[in-house]
């Protein structure tokens, strides 16, 4: 997918002309092909250039007959003015509990796999017995704790769907370490070190939420930010997990539940709208984190982009890894997650941005100033605010700085993204 | 593309190593092979959780609360298929329908077309092609929410649009004036009649065609997809064998000839696919029209989405969960339709070759 391997198929380009007068002719073609490509260029950029230009200018300019290209006078305290404003309303701890919370989970998460993974030694330390009573004990233990966490201030729904669901998550991770027959004094420990570790995440997030304010532009960063990657992370975490299988293991329905996954990704998001907001709203999971994570914490696209780039990488590593006695957990967590790298970034950047992007889901879920992510506040900054464009403009200036900055760097992994989404038909 | 699908099929009929565990022959296959699926049950728990929850349980539910009364704060309340005779013989769902109709075999068809060329011009082999693909998709990585705010401020009474209007007309000596273009109702056909001293009666609005403010929602929305749809066919391109080319030269094809019979016809599964996805997306638009014209003027630029979003949340009144879960099962059925009709369409034209 290369630029190098494209073929001539446009008008200027033919390969190996000869003679002056060819090559004259090609030259001026040439040229009259970059002002083409630099023309669409720039009238694809406009609307960014005279955004970018309109947030320097004064509150009567930016509206005036006729607009000018620049500014009359520069006033880059508009940047400023953003970041500064309190834009009314305050934080409710329910808010940042479960963006804390959804963070307390990644990072128990990371911390359980990267422990966990090497606990295959058999016949030392713990028993079998004790070891899987006591890391059951500790998963059931940290769904009620979390449960209770949010019952602080949230209702006995939402106390109980969250402590049942971080209960069920943790007890999987349990299940598939118990499959590679490990050590378990090795898996208790990880399973604590990995709770703590998530407890922390939790309180500490939920600080930074609580301190950077109630209706802030801060504050909305930090939302969208945090939202962004901890979704994206988790739904690689799950994701890469079900591929694995999907692309490896044999088990009985594979093939019911692939093809069910497939049909499934053809169906338009618009029917579920109301159904899941009424869910959501039955849990109590209205105006927090949760409504935008747990119904997307694994997705069927990513399975799919990373079944099929499983299925393309040969699978040698995986045998000989197999005949010196790996696990399967170990083969995926050593073997697959190395070789997918560049199919899991593709991922993580297309949910990152489709997060960072997203406008109805969070519009339907999110409706306080303490909770709002970017693109809400900004389209409820413009309805308020309807004098003050020049003040929304850099609010769209700093939205679009992140998904553009990031494109810049990983430019190749968007282009693969796009095409591998090409496959889905 | 083609290159990643060869490996699979072979992948999938490999010979697996017999079950050697390090403790000796003492597992059998059959328990090798039950703690394989064992294994492979927990490694997709999550996803059939989730999925059996919020796919699965949320569209059964869905199809229970759409023949149902339901406030969200009451018990629903059993209607048969009310829902559906209302949301046909609703004024708001079929004005809705006949915008996004119009909204979808004009945009469809025009970014198609856009997105095409621009992957044909760079598909050239200059120097640079790989950096202005990368300015080209760039303005689409952004949110909607952005470049739909950004175009709000331009389409102004005072903004850029009516200022590049009124030097272009004035470049003919001829005077424009300054419109609202997010509040006009006026319809394409309706201009049209006006211009002639006629006009066309709201009884018959649907003859009225697009309004103003639809067709400049129109112009966004395939300003910003294009690109989008480019990278798809850049992709696709540079998977065209270049001895078809080479042989279409020898053959004395013209270049048009070698775009219309070689390019066109080997990229027929990519246009279907760009077809497809341009046709689901646009059925279901939303952003633009939540934030530019709520659904105004005079209904002009409603959606179904919009309608189903409003009767839901209830912001025009108690919200009816299961008039638009109604409404969104007819919406499903009829993107579905369009998209098999579209499929046979395309598909029928790549048996002639």
């Amino acid at each position: 997918m290369t630029v190098a391997t494209a073929n001539p198929t446009g008008s200027v380009g033919t390969p190996r002309g000869s003679g002056i007068r060819v090559t004259a002719r090609r030259r001026i073609g040439r040229a009259l092909f970059y002002v083409l490509l630099i023309a669409i260029g720039i009238i694809l950029f406009t609307p960014f250039i005279l955004a970018l230009l309109g947030t320097f200018k004064g509150d009567a300019e930016i509206t005036a007959w006729p607009p000018s290209l620049l500014p009359s006078e520069w006033l880059f305290g508009n940047w400023l003015k953003l970041f500064t404003t309190d834009f009314g309303g305050l934080p409710r701890p329910e808010g940042a509990t479960s963006l804390g919370l959804m963070t307390g989970m990644l990072f128990f998460f990371a911390a359980f796999l990267l422990m966990g993974m090497s606990s295959e030694s058999k016949g030392e330390g713990m028993s079998r017995r004790t070891g899987l009573t006591l890391s059951f004990g500790l998963a059931v233990l940290g769904g009620i704790g979390s449960g209770l966490y949010v019952g602080l201030d949230g209702g006995t729904a939402m106390q109980i769907t969250v402590g049942i669901s971080i209960t069920t998550v943790a007890l999987i991770g349990v299940g598939i370490l118990t499959m590679s027959e490990p050590e378990w004094r090795r898996v208790v420990l990880a399973m604590a070190v990995a709770l703590l570790l998530g407890a922390f995440a939790t309180f500490l997030f939920e600080r930074l939420a609580v301190l950077a304010g109630g209706g802030r532009f801060v504050r909305w960063m930090y939302n969208t930010a945090l939202l962004s990657v901890i979704r994206a992370f988790i739904m690689l975490i799950f994701s890469s997990m079900a591929a694995y299988a999907f692309a490896r293991l044999r088990f009985p329905g594979r093939k019911f539940i692939f093809g069910f996954m497939l049909a499934s990704m053809m169906l338009p998001g618009a029917v579920t709208l109301i159904p899941a907001f009424i869910v959501i709203a039955k849990a109590q999971w209205i105006n927090t984190a949760y409504s935008l994570i747990i119904p997307v914490l694994v997705n069927a696209f990513g399975i799919f982009l990373l079944t099929q780039f499983l299925k393309a990488i040969p699978r040698d590593l995986e045998e000989s890894a197999f005949i010196d006695g790996a696990s399967y957990f170990q083969i995926y967590w050593y073997v697959i997650l190395p070789l997918a790298k560049p199919a899991l970034l593709t991922l993580f950047i297309l949910q990152f941005q489709g997060m960072w992007n997203d406008f109805l889901t969070p519009l339907l879920y999110l409706n306080t100033p303490d909770m709002w992510v970017l693109n809400v506040a900004l389209s409820v900054f413009q309805q308020n605010y309807t004098a003050a464009w020049n003040i929304t403009l850099v609010g769209a200036m700093v939205n679009a700085a992140v998904p553009l900055t990031m494109f810049f760097f990983f430019s190749k992994y968007y282009m693969e993204g796009v095409s591998y989404a090409g496959l889905k038909g | 593309m083609a290159a990643t699908t060869e490996p699979q099929q072979n992948a999938g009929r490999r010979l697996r190593l017999p079950r050697l565990r390090r403790d000796g022959g003492r597992a059998s296959l059959g328990p090798a092979a039950k703690k394989e699926a064992l294994t492979a049950y927990f490694f997709i728990a999550p996803y059939l959780l989730i999925t059996l929850v919020f796919t699965v349980g949320v569209i059964a539910f869905a199809i229970y609360v759409s023949f149902t009364d339901f406030n969200l704060f009451t018990a629903p309340e059993w209607t048969g298929f009310d829902n559906y005779t209302k949301a046909l013989g609703d004024q708001k769902f079929i004005r809705s329908l006949v915008n996004v109709f119009w909204y979808v075999i004009i945009v469809v068809p025009i970014q198609t077309a856009l997105a095409l060329l621009l992957a044909s011009l760079l598909n050239v082999k200059v120097r640079g092609s790989r950096f202005f693909r990368t300015i080209f998709y760039a303005p689409s990585v952004t949110s909607s929410v952005v470049i739909t705010m950004i175009f709000f401020w331009l389409y102004l009474k005072t903004g850029f649009i009516n200022l590049a209007f009124t030097k272009l007309w004035a470049a003919f000596g001829a005077e424009w004036e300054a419109i609202n273009w997010l509040n006009n109702p006026t319809g394409l056909f309706q201009g049209i009649a006006q211009a002639f001293g006629g006009d066309i009666s709201s009884d018959l609005w649907y003859l009225r065609g697009p309004s103003v403010t639809w067709m400049a929602i129109m112009f966004q929305n395939i300003f910003t997809t294009a690109p989008t749809f480019m990278i798809m066919f850049l992709a696709a391109l540079q998977d065209v064998p270049p001895g078809l080319y080479e042989a279409a030269s020898i053959d004395g094809a013209t270049k048009w000839q070698q775009f219309r019979h070689v390019t066109v016809p080997m990229l027929r599964p990519v246009i279907l696919l760009v077809v497809v996805l341009g046709t689901i997306g646009t059925w279901q638009i939303f952003d633009q029209v939540k934030i530019l014209t709520a659904g105004g003027p005079l209904d002009t630029t409603l959606t179904p989405v919009y309608l189903i979003f409003t009767e839901g949340l209830g912001t025009l009144g108690p919200p009816r969960m299961g008039f638009a879960s109604a409404m969104a099962f007819l919406l499903a059925a009829i993107i579905f339709v369009f998209t098999l009709i579209q499929r046979r369409y395309i598909e029928r034209g790549t048996e002639m070759y």
